[in-house]
C-alpha cells in the first residue's frame, strides 16, 4: 500500500436533507471522514442509509445542505455549476453499478473519451497500459454490447483512471456482475490501487467487495456508525469484522425501533 | 373506462409529439385552404364559361393540379401518419406490454391505440380547420393579387372543402391504423417488453464497400454540375444521372456513414477535437440506421426546394414578362392588307375611351433571309428535322413566309404610343427590332447575321424593348428600314395599336372576336399568325386585349405555382416533423448519454453546444444533399427558363429564395426541436 501521506479529500458535518414540504428526512446526517492520497476506502450500508446520496454530494453532481467537502484544501460548495464540471474533469473518475458506457463508441474510444473531453489528442499509450493492466486488450475494438458485464465495468474502470484522476468513485461496481466477474473486477481495482497509485473511494452493500478495501466506514440512517481499518488482518478475520459490525449495525437499528 | 384512458392517453400523445401534432394541424389548414380555392365561387366563375358551363382551359389546368397536389400531399401525409404511429408504438411498448400483463386482450390495445391516435387525429382536423379559415383568407388574397384581382373577404364556407379535407385526411389515418392493428396481433409481450430497451448497434457490415460507393455517389454529384456547367447535357446523360441520383439519394447515406466509420478508425484528427468523437460516433450510426428515411427526406426537400424555385419562376415572369409581351392595351393584324378596322374602332369606342390608335402596315419584299438564319440559330429549333421537307414544314409553323420589314416612321409612331424615345435612322440604314430573349441568344452572332441578310443598307444596331413581337409586329424580329426603302415593297398585313384611358374591360377581347366572326383560342390555332420561339406560354391571337391575355396567364401560371407552393410547404414540414420526433425521441431514450458526459466532467453549457452541434449535423445532412441536388436541377432548369423567356434574372436567384423561405422553417424547427432536446436530458 503506498504510503498515506497526504490528505486529500476531507468531509466535514455533511447534513444532505430532503424536504418534500410535509415531511423532512435527513439523508445524510453530520457526517464527517477523510481520505488520504493512495486509499482504498470503502463505504459500507444498507439499501437507504444514504450511501448513495453521499457518493453524488462527494461526486459533486448532488449539493449538499450543510456542511462541508474539501478537496486538497479546497471547498467545493462555493463552486458553480462549470466549475464543478471542470473539477469532475480534472480530479475525479468514475465507475457505476451500470458500466454506464455509450454504446456508439467502441470500448477504446470510451476509455480515450475522459482525455479527449480535456483536450488531449496522444491518448494511446496510455489506454494500451492501462487496457493490458486491466486484462481488456483484446476488446478494445469492440463496442459495449459486444462484451460481457465484467469485461464492461472494467472498461468503465479504465476510463475512470485514464485521466489520472485524484480520487476514483466507484458505486456498487459489483452490483450488476456475477461472483467470478465480480472477483475479477475487484482484483482490477486493486491493481488500479496498489500498482497504478489510484485513490479509490468505493460504496457497496456486499461484503465481499468490502473486504478489498483498507478501511470501511459504516453508514447507518445517514450517520457513520462504525469504522475498521483492516491494518494486518488476514482476509478471513477481516471478513468476519466485517460481518460482525454489519450485524450489529443491523441489531441495534431493532433495537433502536 | 377504455374510452377515458384512450382520451388522457391523447392528451399526453400530443403534448408529448408536439411537432407532429402541429405539422398534422398544418397539413389539415393548407388542405382545407387549397381545398376552398376550388370550391369558391368566384373562383368557379372564373374557370367555367358559356350557357352550359363549360370549363376553361385554365379552369381544367387548375383543377388538374389541385388533384395532382392533393393525391401527392396526401400520400406523403399518409406516409407521415403511418411513421408516426409505429414510431409512437415503439415508444410506448412497454406501457403496452403492462396492459397485455394486466389482462388486456391484444384487440382491446389495439383499439385503445387506434381511438387514441383517432381523437390526436380530429383534434388535429378541427384546430387546422380553425387555423385554416384564417389561412385561406391569406391565400385567397394571395391567389387574387397574382391574377391582379381585387379580393374581398369571403367568410363563406363550402361543405365541399370540410368534406374533401376530412374524407381525405380520415382515409390516412384509418390507414396507418389498420396496419397498425394487424401488427399488434403479431406482438408477443416480451418482445414489447424489449422493444425500448434495445440500444443503438452499430452495423459495420460491408463498410468498405459502402465508403467506396460514397466517393461514386459524390462524384455523380459533380458530373451533374460538369454537364450543367459546360452545357453537354443530353437526354442520355440525363436519363443516366437519373438513375444515379435516385440510387445516390438512397444509398449516399450508408456510403456516409461507412467514410465515418472508417476515419474514426482510421483515428483521424478531427476526432480529438473536443466533443467530435462523440458527435461523430453518433451521428455515423444514427444515419446507418434511418438511411432509408434520410434518403426519403432528402427526396423530399428536394422537391420542395425544386417546386418552391419552379413557383417562383413563375411568379417572376408574371410580375416582370407580362408587360414586355402585351406592351399595348389592344393590338389586332389582319391578313387583308385593306382592313381599315373602322368596325373594330367604332366597337373599341363604344366600350372604352382610346388614348391612342394607331393603324398601319408591316412589308414584305419576297425575301426571307432573317426568318431562315434564325430557324437555323436558335437553340429552340436546333432538334430540326433532318427531312428537309419537314424541317420546311416546322419552319413554316414557327416564321411567316417572309421577312416583316415597317417603316421608320411607323416604327417610331408606336414607339412613341409605348412612351419609348424615337429611333434614329439614315436612309441607308436600318434596324432590327427583337425581343430580349432571342438577341440574348444571338448577339455573339450579328456579324454572321449581317451578312446572311441582304437589304443593301447599313445595320445601326437592335432594339429590345417589349414591341408585341409574337405575330404582330414581326415574330421574333422586325426589320426597321427608312420609308423610302418601303416603296420597293409589298404590304404584307395591316395592324392597329390601341392604348387605352383606363381600365379595359376583359370581355371586349370576346366582343371584338364576336365581330370578327372567330372563336378565340380556337380558329388561331389554324390561322395565319405565327409566334416563332416564344412557346413557352404564348398562344396565337390574332386580336390581343392586354387585359384578357394577361388575366389568362397570370391564372394560369397561378394554377401552377400554387399548387408547387402547397407540395413544398408540406413536404417541408412533414421532413422536419420526421427529424424532430426522432431526435427527441432519441433524447429520451438516450438521456444517459449526456448524464454519462456530465459526470465526465462535461458542463451544462458545453453539453448544451454538443446538443446544438448534433442537431445541426443530423438536421444539415438532408438538407445539404437535397440542396447540392436541387441547386444543380434550379441551375438548369433557371437557365432553360431565362433562355425561353428572357427574364434578366440569374436562374439560381429563383433556387435562393426558396432557400431563404426554406431556412426560416428549418430554423424555426430546428429552435423548436433543439429547446424541447434540452429540457428533455436536464
Amino acid at each position: 500500500m503506498p504510503m498515506a501521506a497526504h490528505r486529500y479529500m476531507e468531509v466535514k458535518q455533511l447534513v444532505k436533507v430532503y424536504d418534500t414540504g410535509k415531511v423532512k428526512a435527513n439523508a445524510v446526517d453530520h457526517v464527517s471522514f477523510y481520505v488520504d492520497q493512495g486509499e482504498f476506502i470503502g463505504i459500507m450500508g444498507a439499501s437507504g442509509s444514504g450511501k448513495t446520496t453521499l457518493l453524488n454530494i462527494l461526486s459533486t453532481i448532488d449539493t449538499m445542505s450543510e456542511g462541508q467537502v474539501l478537496y486538497d484544501g479546497v471547498d467545493i460548495s462555493g463552486m458553480n455549476e462549470e466549475e464543478l464540471s471542470d473539477f469532475r474533469q480534472k480530479n475525479l473518475g468514475f465507475v457505476f453499478q451500470d458500466y454506464n458506457l455509450l454504446d456508439t463508441l467502441t470500448v477504446e474510444e470510451n476509455i480515450m473519451l475522459p482525455m479527449i473531453l480535456n483536450g488531449e489528442e496522444r491518448t494511446e499509450s496510455r489506454i494500451k497500459d492501462i487496457a493490458e493492466a486491466l486484462h481488456i486488450r483484446d476488446i478494445l475494438r469492440k463496442f459495449p454490447y459486444e462484451v460481457s458485464g465484467g469485461q464492461k465495468q472494467r472498461a468503465a474502470c479504465a476510463r475512470a483512471l485514464v485521466n489520472k484522476p485524484k480520487l476514483i468513485l466507484a458505486d456498487e461496481p459489483t452490483g450488476a456482475l456475477d461472483s467470478k466477474s465480480s472477483a475479477v473486477l475487484l482484483r482490477a481495482l486493486q491493481v488500479m490501487n496498489r500498482e497504478l497509485g489510484a485513490t479509490i473511494l468505493m460504496v457497496t452493500h456486499d461484503v465481499f467487495s468490502a473486504c478489498y478495501c483498507e478501511r470501511i466506514l459504516f453508514l447507518s440512517d445517514g450517520k457513520i456508525c462504525a469504522e475498521l481499518n483492516r491494518g494486518s488482518m488476514e482476509k478471513r478475520e477481516y471478513l468476519n469484522r466485517i460481518l460482525d459490525i454489519q450485524s450489529q449495525i443491523g441489531g441495534e437499528d431493532i433495537y433502536a425501533e | 373506462m377504455l374510452n377515458k384512458l384512450a382520451l388522457r392517453n391523447a392528451g399526453r400523445l400530443w403534448k408529448d409529439y408536439l411537432h407532429y401534432f402541429l405539422t398534422l394541424c398544418m397539413i389539415a389548414a393548407l388542405a382545407f385552404s387549397f381545398h376552398s380555392l376550388l370550391f369558391l365561387e368566384d373562383i368557379r366563375a372564373m374557370i367555367y364559361y358559356g350557357d352550359r358551363g363549360e370549363l376553361s382551359t385554365a379552369g381544367t389546368m387548375l383543377i388538374t393540379f389541385m388533384f395532382v397536389s392533393t393525391a401527392v400531399i396526401f400520400i406523403i401525409a399518409a406516409w407521415l401518419i403511418n411513421y408516426m404511429t409505429r414510431f409512437i408504438l415503439e415508444k410506448r411498448s412497454r406501457e403496452f406490454a403492462v396492459y397485455l400483463l394486466s389482462g388486456m386482450k391484444k384487440g382491446q390495445i389495439a383499439s385503445l391505440y387506434m381511438k387514441e391516435n383517432l381523437f390526436l387525429g380530429v383534434c388535429a382536423l378541427v384546430m387546422g380547420f380553425l387555423f385554416g379559415s384564417w389561412l385561406r383568407q391569406a391565400l385567397f388574397f394571395i391567389f387574387y393579387k397574382s391574377i391582379g384581382k381585387n379580393y374581398k373577404v369571403n367568410t363563406e364556407i363550402s361543405a365541399g372543402s370540410i368534406l374533401l379535407t376530412a374524407a381525405l385526411y380520415a382515409t390516412c389515418f384509418v390507414a396507418a391504423m389498420l396496419r397498425n392493428r394487424s401488427m399488434f396481433s403479431h406482438m408477443e409481450i416480451i418482445h414489447l417488453l424489449n422493444m425500448d430497451k434495445q440500444n443503438e448497434v452499430v452495423n459495420e457490415k460491408q463498410n468498405a464497400v459502402w465508403e467506396r460507393l460514397f466517393f461514386l455517389f459524390i462524384g455523380n454529384i459533380l458530373i451533374l454540375y460538369f454537364l450543367i456547367f459546360t452545357g453537354k447535357i443530353t437526354k442520355w446523360s440525363a436519363m443516366v444521372e437519373m438513375i444515379g441520383l435516385t440510387f445516390t439519394f438512397y444509398l449516399f447515406y450508408l456510403g456516409l456513414s461507412a467514410f465515418l466509420m472508417k476515419y474514426i478508425d482510421r483515428k483521424g484528427r478531427f476526432i480529438y477535437k473536443k466533443e467530435y468523437l462523440f458527435l461523430l460516433r453518433q451521428f455515423s450510426s444514427k444515419t446507418r440506421n434511418t438511411c432509408f428515411v434520410l434518403g426519403t427526406l432528402s427526396l423530399l426537400f428536394m422537391f420542395a426546394l425544386v417546386g418552391s424555385s419552379l413557383a417562383f419562376m413563375l411568379s417572376d415572369y408574371q410580375n416582370k414578362q407580362l408587360d414586355v409581351e402585351y406592351p399595348f392595351d389592344m393590338i389586332i393584324i389582319s391578313d387583308d392588307t385593306g382592313n381599315d378596322f373602322s368596325k373594330e374602332e367604332a366597337l373599341i369606342e363604344d366600350n372604352i375611351t382610346p388614348r391612342d390608335i394607331w393603324k398601319y402596315c408591316v412589308y414584305q419584299n419576297g425575301t426571307s433571309d432573317m426568318g431562315d438564319w434564325l430557324y437555323q440559330n436558335l437553340r429552340l429549333f436546333s432538334e430540326r428535322d433532318t427531312d428537309p421537307g419537314m424541317a420546311e414544314g416546322k419552319r413554316a409553323v414557327a416564321y411567316y413566309d417572309y421577312d416583316v420589314y415597317m417603316g421608320v416612321s411607323d416604327y417610331n409612331r408606336l414607339r412613341e404610343m409605348l412612351g419609348l424615345a424615337p429611333a434614329t435612322l439614315h436612309d441607308n440604314q436600318y434596324c432590327l427590332h427583337m425581343p430580349n430573349r432571342v438577341y440574348q441568344e444571338i448577339k455573339d452572332k450579328s456579324a454572321q447575321l449581317q451578312n446572311s441578310l441582304h437589304t443593301g443598307l447599313e445595320f445601326v444596331g437592335f432594339h429590345t424593348e417589349g414591341f408585341a413581337q409574337n405575330g404582330h409586329n414581326g415574330t421574333d424580329y422586325l426589320l426597321v428600314v427608312p420609308d423610302r426603302k418601303l416603296a420597293e415593297m409589298k404590304p404584307y398585313f395591316s395592324l392597329m395599336a390601341v392604348m387605352a384611358d383606363g381600365n379595359v374591360p376583359e370581355n371586349l377581347s370576346e366582343k371584338l372576336y364576336d365581330l370578327a366572326g372567330k372563336i378565340r383560342g380556337y380558329d388561331e390555332l389554324a390561322d395565319y399568325i405565327k409566334i416563332g420561339s416564344e412557346a413557352l406560354f404564348l398562344m396565337p391571337a390574332t386580336i390581343q386585349v392586354k387585359s384578357r391575355e394577361v388575366f389568362e396567364l397570370k391564372f394560369l401560371m397561378s394554377t401552377l405555382s400554387f399548387p408547387l407552393f402547397y407540395i413544398g410547404l408540406v413536404f417541408l414540414c412533414v421532413s422536419f416533423t420526421v427529424l424532430s420526433v426522432q431526435q427527441l425521441s432519441d433524447s429520451n431514450k438516450y438521456r444517459f448519454r449526456y448524464q454519462i458526459l456530465n459526470k465526465l466532467g462535461m458542463g451544462k453549457r458545453r453539453i448544451k453546444r454538443t446538443v446544438a452541434k448534433q442537431l445541426f449535423f443530423y438536421y444539415l445532412c438532408p438538407v445539404l444533399l437535397s440542396v447540392v441536388i436541387s441547386a444543380a436541377v434550379i441551375l438548369y432548369v433557371g437557365q432553360q427558363f431565362v433562355s425561353y423567356t428572357g427574364i434578366h434574372t440569374e436562374g439560381i436567384s429563383y433556387f435562393g429564395i426558396s432557400l431563404t423561405g426554406f431556412l426560416g422553417i428549418y430554423i424555426c424547427y430546428f429552435g423548436l426541436t433543439y429547446l424541447q432536446f434540452i429540457k428533455s436530458v436536464g
